[in-house]
């Protein structure tokens, strides 16, 4: 009996991501790096600030967490260790990003998302917080995914 | 005034040649919309691309070759279109000075015709729409948007399933109205739950699911065996809902047989479907069937015979897909458990077929562990 999908993902799922990391490796997006490791259902994505925005030469870390229904259901995607200072990123590393909940496609790709998250940081005029980062994350306290969250998107611009 | 008379006989014979896809902006200096499709395209199952050539001329035509360009482009991949577009430029400079407006309309429907198939990957899996022999295609027809017919299924089903609509129940309220018009069907199923194509977002068809109507159900009743789809079906909700179904599908059947596996040779329109299979074994390829761990015959399940040979041949041959149908009954400690028990080490039944994956050879009975999705 062969066992290569990883714990916790279906057949299907292991197969795609297999398919996503290939063509990640042959075609990366600009201002990333998948950090290499063995899960397959957790990547951890190295993000870099691009050039002549507030985020110029600053190094973040994204965490993407794929659910057994991968692509059908989206990936949960935060920011760890220091999270950047953005109007739409909790102190928690939670992102409010409609296509990471409500929007979410399965033909979107980790390489997609990247890329969306990427364009949020590069259209940011301020390094602040959200005004409710605190009740929010206090909130969270308990461990608890932004996909969890009932987000409201009412910003399209930043 | 000779050459603008010529030039306007020449609108005139494009537009005895396309009829209604050709319309006339300008008569001179020519600006033309000319809709392409491929010759084939009587056939809409079979028309995967199309476009609109613009031609426009100025007032030195045809000492000055037109302005050429491609708008409302589907099914077309940026590098192909931009392929048709210089080719196109090239003849028309090569006819400078003489009559070219047709000649450039007909090398553009060759083009389109030669390029007529689904380009790309499936938005699901990532995998390429056309493989050898392995998938049917599904195209939606606003947008010609095309995807493996199996995995659009699966996701149509689970966003049905995420609306806390059940598939069977929709399936048996549209069959008790006894409506042989599956489109008619769709459009009632549609309005229940307007699904979005995941590329586009351009809401889904009737036409669209129709073209997979047999297949939108195959799951239910007797047919779950094709739907490679195990955390659907076996689901505790999912057993309790096919028991259920089972014994409607029955009283159905008793009163006239209504649903019939053979309901999977109607796949039209929409449904292109691949060059017929060649046994693997055949083709010494990677896809010998030897290379697949399929279960023994003793861990067969009863059910998995009877599909086999009731139910396989009818999807063979409608569908030209390579199936291998079985299925097998595994523990956790990897014995074959007896029936029934549920909990953690709860005897799964797991469905398949053979999926050969450029080059690398992967068996499809590969276990998977129930895990828990992130939300548990
Ligand atoms: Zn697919
Ligand atoms: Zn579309």
């Amino acid at each position: 009996m062969s066992s290569s999908s990883p714990k916790g993902l279906s057949r299907i799922a292991a197969n795609r991501l297999h398919k996503e990391l290939k063509e990640w490796q042959m075609n990366p997006p600009a201002g990333f790096k998948h950090k290499v490791s063995d899960n397959l259902q957790r990547w951890i994505v190295e993000v870099n600030g691009a050039p002549n925005t507030l985020y110029e030469n600053e190094t973040y870390y994204l965490q993407v967490d794929f659910p057994e229904n991968y692509p059908m259901e989206a990936p949960q995607v935060i920011f760890t260790h220091n999270p950047p200072l953005h109007p739409h990123i909790y102190s928690n590393g939670h992102i409010c990003l409609d296509i990471l909940y409500d929007s979410w496609s399965p033909a979107m790709t980790v390489s997609s998302i990247c890329i969306s998250i990427l364009s949020m940081l590069s259209s940011s005029t301020e390094k602040a917080r959200p005004v409710d980062n605190d009740r929010y994350v206090r909130n969270c306290r308990n461990g608890k995914s932004p996909k969890e969250t009932r987000w409201w998107f009412h910003d399209d611009k930043v | 005034m000779m050459v603008e008379e010529e030039t306007e006989q020449e609108v005139d014979a494009a537009i005895s040649v396309y009829g209604a896809d050709c319309t006339v902006i300008c008569r001179f200096p020519p600006h033309l919309l000319v809709r392409l499709q491929p010759r084939t395209a009587n056939d809409v199952s079979q028309q995967f691309v199309e476009a609109v050539l613009m031609i426009q001329a100025n007032s030195k035509y045809p000492e000055e070759p037109p302005m050429l360009e491609l708008k409302d482009t589907k099914g077309l991949e940026d590098a192909k279109a931009t392929r048709i577009l210089s080719d196109l430029r090239d003849l028309a400079s090569d006819l400078a000075s003489n009559p070219m407006l047709v000649a450039i309309c007909e090398k553009a429907l060759d083009s389109i015709t030669e390029m007529n198939q689904p380009d790309g990957n499936c938005c699901f899996c990532i995998e390429p729409l056309v493989m050898e022999n392995k998938f049917t295609i599904m195209k939606l027809i606003s947008c010609f948007h095309c995807f493996h017919s199996e995995c659009f299924i699966r996701w149509w089903r689970w966003m049905l399933q995420g609306r806390g609509l059940d598939v069977s129940d929709l399936f048996l309220a549209l069959q008790l109205e006894e409506d042989k018009d599956s489109v008619a069907s769709c459009e009632k199923l549609l309005e229940q739950t307007e699904v979005n194509c995941p590329v586009c977002r351009k809401a889904i068809h009737p036409h669209d699911l129709a073209s997979v109507w047999g297949a939108l159900f195959v799951d239910n009743g007797q047919e779950d065996e094709i739907v490679p789809d195990a955390e659907v079906i076996f689901s505790k909700s999912e057993r309790e809902r096919k028991a259920k179904f089972d014994t409607l599908f029955k009283v159905q059947q008793d009163r006239g047989g209504i649903v019939e596996p053979k309901k999977l040779e109607v796949i039209v329109p929409g449904m292109f479907v691949s060059v017929p299979s060649t046994r693997a074994t055949e083709s010494g390829s990677g896809l010998a069937t030897a290379s697949f761990e399929l279960p023994e015959s003793s861990s067969l399940s009863a059910s998995a015979v009877e599909c086999e040979s009731s139910q396989q041949d009818n999807i063979l041959l409608s569908q030209g897909r390579q199936h291998v149908l079985g299925a097998e009954t595994i523990s956790d400690n990897g014995r074959i458990p007896k029936s029934g028990g549920r909990g953690l080490n709860q005897p799964r039944v797991r469905y398949g077929r053979q999926v050969n994956r450029g080059g690398t050879r992967r068996g499809n009975w590969v276990r998977r562990d129930r895990g828990t999705g992130l939300n548990e």
